[in-house]
C-alpha cells in the first residue's frame, strides 16, 4: 500500500512534469517551426514578390530599351511621321522577331498622338479598337514614359511600356511593348520554386470575350469555377474547395491547404494593375510538406525519445521508488521495534527509579550510621596500628637483641668448642711437653757436672804434662767452647720453648673451665690501678698512662677475670704505640651500665681487621708473639659478666676499646 | 733421717716416669716406678719405706686421687703428691681436704717447684705422728 502511495505521489506528478515538459517543448517547437515557416514564407514572399518586381522591372527595363531602339530607328521615324502602317509593318515585323525570340517581347504596338492604336504589330488583323488602357492613357496625358501591368479583355495580364516617340523633337506618338506577365510568373515559379495562382475579378471581364479568348489561347475558361474571381493563370492544379479557401482567404493570413499528398502555405496577395487598383489576387502557394513532414518526424522523434526516456525515468525511479519504499518500511519497522523497546526500556527504567529511590532511602539511613562506624573502625584501627607499632618495635628490639645474643653465642660457642678441644688436647699435650721439660731441666743439672769433669780432666792434663796438641786440635774441630758456651742457652731456648706450649694449652683450658671463682662486689679502679701495676714494666718504656676516672659504683663481677681483661687490653695499647705515647683510662656510669675505655694513642686498626679482632686465634703480630686468644677470652669475660666490648680506631691516629658492665646484675 | 728419701712414680706414661727417675736421681732420691695404680699398690706393699708417692691424676682403671687415697689407707705415714695436666677440681680439693693428698702441681710442672714441694713435704713428713722416729725395720 505504502509502495503504491508512494509510486503514486511521487511518479505521477513525475510524469506528469515530464509530460508537460515535453508537451510544451513540442508546442513551443511547433511555434517556433511556425514561426519560423511563416518567416520563412513571408520571406520567400518576399522575395518572391521583390523578385516579380525584379523581373518586372528588368522586363520594363529591357522593353524600355527596346522602345528606345526602336524610337531611334529613322525609318520607322519616318514611316511613322508619315503614318505609313505598311512600311511600319515592314520595318517593324523583323524587329518584333527579333525582340520576340531575344527579349521575349512578343507585343509590339504604334500609338498615335492623341492614343489612338495606329498598328498592332504582333497582329495587324482585326484592326484593334481603341484602347482604353491606362497607361496609353497616362502616356498620352503626361506625355511621358508610361510602364505597368495591365489587364488584358481576356484576363492576362499584360506588361506594357508605352514610350513617348520623339522625332526630330516632337512627338509623334507612341511606341508601346509588351509582354505577358505569365511569363514572368512561369520564371518566377522557376525561380522560387513557388506556385501561384492569378485570379481577376469577374467584375472587370466580360465572360464571353474571356471564354472566347482563353479558348484561343487555348488554355481552359471555367468562369464559374470560383465565385467573384476567375482563374487566368495558375501553375499547378488545385481544387474547388481549396482555391474557394485559398480565394477567400484575408490579406496577410496563411491559408494551408493540402491536396495530392502535400500541403502548401497560401498567401494572398492583392493584385495591382497600372493604376494601383486591385483587380485580382496573386496567389502563392508554398509547398511546406517537407517541412511539415520534417516537422512531423522531428516531432515523432522528439516524443519518441521523451517517452522513451520517460520510460526509462520512469522505470528507475519505480525501481528507486520501490527500493526507497522498501527501506523506508524497515526503517519504519525499525522505528516501530525502536518505539517497542525503549517503551519496555522505559517501563523498565519506571520499575528501576521505584526501586533505587527505595535503594537510596536505604542507603541514607546507611549512610547515617556509616560515619560513626567508620569512626569506629578508625578508632579501632589506629589502636590496633598502635599496639602493632609497639610489638614491632618490641619486636626490632628483640630481634636486636637476639643478634646481639646470637653474635655472642656464636661466640662463645665457639670459644667452647675450642675449649672442648684444647679440654681434649690439653692433657695429651701437657705430658710430652711436661716430660720434655723436665728432661731439659735434668739436662741442665747435667752439663754443669760434664763441664767440670772436661775442665778438670784438662787440668790434670796439663798438670801431668801430657801431649796437649792433638787434643786442642781436636778440640777445634769438635767446636768444644763453642758447645761449652751454647750449650746452656740452647737448654734455656728449649725450656723457653716448652713453656710456651704449656702457656698456649693453659690459655685453652680456661676456656673450657667452669667458673670456679666466685663473684663480688668490687671497685673497679682497685682492679684498674692493679693491673696498671702489674703492666706497668711493659707500659713503662713507650707510654704514659693518664687516668681520667669517673663517678662508678662497685659492681658485681669476678674481679681476676676483669683484671685478665684489663691486662689484655693494657698490653695491647701499648704493643699499638710505637715510639711514645698516650694510654688514657676513662670510666662512667651511663644508662645503668659502668664504661670502661682504654684508648690509645697507636698505629690504629684497619677496617677489616676492626671485624675479626675477637675472633679467636686471629692476631696481626708476628709468630710467637701473640696466641691471638686474648681479646677472644676478653670478649668471653665480658660477655659472660652480660656486658659489652667494642672498638672504634682511627688508622695512624689510635684505638679505644671500650667495655660496658651491668651495675645492678 | 739420714736415709735417702724414697719416691714412688706413678703415671702411666713411660716417658714421665724417666723423667721423674732422673729427677730423682740427680736429686739424690731412689726413685721407685709404677706404671698404674695396681703396680703402685703391689710395689708399696712389697717395698718399705715409701717417704713420698707423685702420682698422675688421670690413669686407666684407677685414678691419680683413689690411689692416693688407698695408699693414704694403707701406708698413712707417705706424703702424696699429685701430679697432674688434667684435674677435676672439686674432687682434688675435697681429696686435699680429706688430708690424702698434701700437694697438688700441675704439669707440665716447674722443676724448682717440684724440688721445693717435695723437700716442704719431707719437713711435713717429719712432722707426721705416724714418722716420728721409732725402731726402723730391717
Amino acid at each position: 500500500m505504502a509502495l503504491r502511495n508512494i509510486q503514486k505521489r511521487v511518479l505521477v506528478p513525475l510524469t506528469l512534469t515530464f509530460l508537460v515538459l515535453i508537451i510544451s517543448f513540442l508546442y513551443s517547437g511547433y511555434q517556433i517551426r511556425q514561426f519560423d515557416a511563416k518567416a520563412s514564407l513571408e520571406y520567400r514572399h518576399q522575395a518572391a514578390r521583390s523578385l516579380y518586381q525584379t523581373l518586372v522591372d528588368q522586363r520594363l527595363e529591357s522593353m524600355r530599351g527596346a522602345a528606345q531602339f526602336i524610337a531611334a530607328d529613322q525609318n520607322l521615324q519616318r514611316a511613322m511621321r508619315a503614318g505609313d502602317t505598311d512600311a511600319l509593318m515592314e520595318l517593324a515585323v523583323p524587329i518584333l522577331r527579333r525582340m520576340s525570340l531575344q527579349q521575349d517581347i512578343p507585343l509590339m504596338y504604334f500609338h498615335t498622338v492623341d492614343g489612338k492604336n495606329l498598328l498592332r504589330v504582333h497582329r495587324p488583323f482585326p484592326f484593334p479598337h481603341s484602347m482604353d488602357r491606362f497607361t496609353i492613357r497616362q502616356a498620352m496625358e503626361t506625355q511621358r514614359l508610361s510602364q505597368g501591368v495591365e489587364l488584358g479583355p481576356l484576363g492576362n495580364f499584360t506588361l506594357r511600356v508605352v514610350y513617348p516617340w520623339h522625332s526630330r523633337g516632337e512627338l509623334i506618338g507612341f511606341i508601346e511593348l509588351a509582354q505577358d506577365v505569365n511569363r514572368i510568373l512561369k520564371n518566377l515559379r522557376d525561380i522560387t520554386d513557388i506556385e501561384y495562382i492569378l485570379t481577376i475579378q469577374k467584375d472587370l471581364l466580360d465572360r464571353e470575350k474571356w471564354e472566347a479568348g482563353r479558348k484561343s489561347l487555348g488554355l481552359d475558361s471555367d468562369w464559374y469555377k470560383l465565385r467573384e474571381t476567375v482563374v487566368i493563370d495558375q501553375s499547378i492544379e488545385i481544387e474547388n474547395f481549396n482555391m474557394h479557401r485559398v480565394t477567400f482567404s484575408r490579406k496577410d493570413v496563411d491559408t494551408r491547404i493540402s491536396f495530392g499528398g502535400r500541403h502548401f502555405r497560401a498567401k494572398n496577395f492583392p493584385l495591382l494593375d497600372a493604376g494601383g487598383k486591385t483587380i485580382g489576387s496573386f496567389i502563392l502557394l508554398q509547398d511546406v510538406t517537407e517541412d511539415i513532414d520534417a516537422f512531423g518526424t522531428f516531432t515523432f522523434k522528439i516524443v519518441a525519445f521523451s517517452l522513451l526516456l520517460c520510460s526509462a525515468l520512469f522505470v528507475f525511479a519505480f525501481q528507486i521508488l520501490g527500493r526507497v519504499d522498501q527501506q523506508m518500511a524497515s526503517t519504519r519497522q525499525q522505528l516501530l521495534d525502536q518505539v517497542d523497546r525503549a517503551t519496555m526500556a522505559n517501563y523498565r527504567l519506571e520499575i528501576e527509579v521505584s526501586e533505587r529511590k527505595i535503594a537510596e532511602e536505604k542507603l541514607r539511613r546507611l549512610n547515617e550510621n556509616l560515619e560513626e562506624r567508620v569512626a569506629e573502625r578508625t578508632r579501632r584501627l589506629e589502636e590496633v596500628n598502635r599496639e602493632l607499632e609497639s610489638s614491632h618495635h618490641k619486636l626490632e628490639l628483640a630481634y636486636r637483641e637476639l643478634q646481639d645474643k646470637q653474635a655472642t653465642i656464636l661466640h662463645q660457642d665457639k670459644m667452647a668448642c675450642i675449649g672442648l678441644l684444647a679440654a681434649g688436647v690439653a692433657h695429651d699435650i701437657n705430658n710430652p711437653i711436661g716430660f720434655v721439660s723436665s728432661n731439659l731441666s735434668e739436662l741442665a743439672e747435667y752439663v754443669p757436672r760434664l763441664v767440670r769433669f772436661i775442665q778438670e780432666q784438662e787440668e790434670a792434663l796439663r798438670a801431668a804434662g801430657a801431649e796437649t796438641d792433638q787434643l786442642n786440635l781436636r778440640r777445634q774441630e769438635l767446636q768444644l767452647d763453642f758447645m761449652l758456651e751454647d750449650i746452656d742457652a740452647l737448654i734455656e731456648e728449649s725450656l723457653e720453648g716448652t713453656e710456651r706450649v704449656s702457656n698456649i694449652v693453659q690459655n685453652l683450658r680456661t676456656f673450657s673451665r667452669i667458673d670456679d671463682s666466685e663473684a663480688k662486689i668490687t671497685d673497679l679502679h682497685e682492679c684498674l690501678d692493679s693491673t696498671i701495676n702489674i703492666t706497668s714494666h711493659e707500659l713503662r718504656y713507650k707510654a704514659t698512662v693518664v687516668r681520667d676516672y669517673g663517678d662508678i659504683p662497685p659492681i658485681l663481677c669476678r674481679p681476676q677475670q676483669l683484671n685478665q681483661v684489663f691486662m689484655n687490653l693494657l698490653i695491647n695499647a701499648a704493643q699499638a704505640i710505637e715510639e711514645q705515647g698516650t694510654v688514657t683510662v676513662r670510666t662512667w656510669t651511663e644508662g645503668g651500665f659502668v664504661h670502661i675505655s682504654i684508648a690509645d694513642t697507636g698505629c690504629g686498626i684497619k677496617e677489616d681487621v676492626r671485624k675479626k679482632i675477637f675472633e679467636p686465634f686471629f692476631t696481626t703480630k708476628e709468630v710467637g708473639k701473640g696466641t691471638g686468644l686474648g681479646l677472644s677470652i676478653a670478649y668471653d669475660i665480658v660477655k659472660k659478666h652480660k656486658g659489652d666490648i667494642w672498638v672504634e680506631s682511627t688508622l695512624g691516629q689510635g684505638t679505644t676499646f671500650t667495655l660496658k658492665l651491668p651495675v645492678g646484675t | 733421717m739420714s736415709e735417702k728419701i724414697v719416691i714412688l712414680c706413678v703415671d702411666d706414661e713411660r716417658n714421665i716416669l724417666k723423667t721423674l727417675e732422673r729427677f730423682c736421681r740427680n736429686e739424690g732420691f731412689t726413685p721407685h716406678l709404677a706404671l698404674s695404680g695396681k703396680d703402685a699398690l703391689t710395689i708399696m706393699e712389697r717395698t718399705a719405706p715409701i717417704h713420698v708417692v707423685i702420682s698422675d691424676y688421670r690413669m686407666p682403671e684407677m685414678n691419680g686421687v683413689e690411689l692416693l687415697r688407698r695408699i693414704h689407707e694403707g701406708w698413712p705415714g707417705t706424703v702424696n703428691i699429685l701430679l697432674s695436666g688434667y684435674a677435676d677440681i672439686p674432687v682434688v680439693s675435697q681429696a686435699i681436704s680429706d688430708r690424702y693428698i698434701h700437694a697438688f702441681l700441675t704439669k707440665p710442672w716447674n722443676r724448682t717447684e717440684l724440688k721445693d714441694t717435695i723437700y716442704t713435704a719431707i719437713d711435713l713428713l717429719r712432722e707426721m705422728p705416724e714418722n716420728r722416729p721409732r725402731p726402723e725395720p730391717q
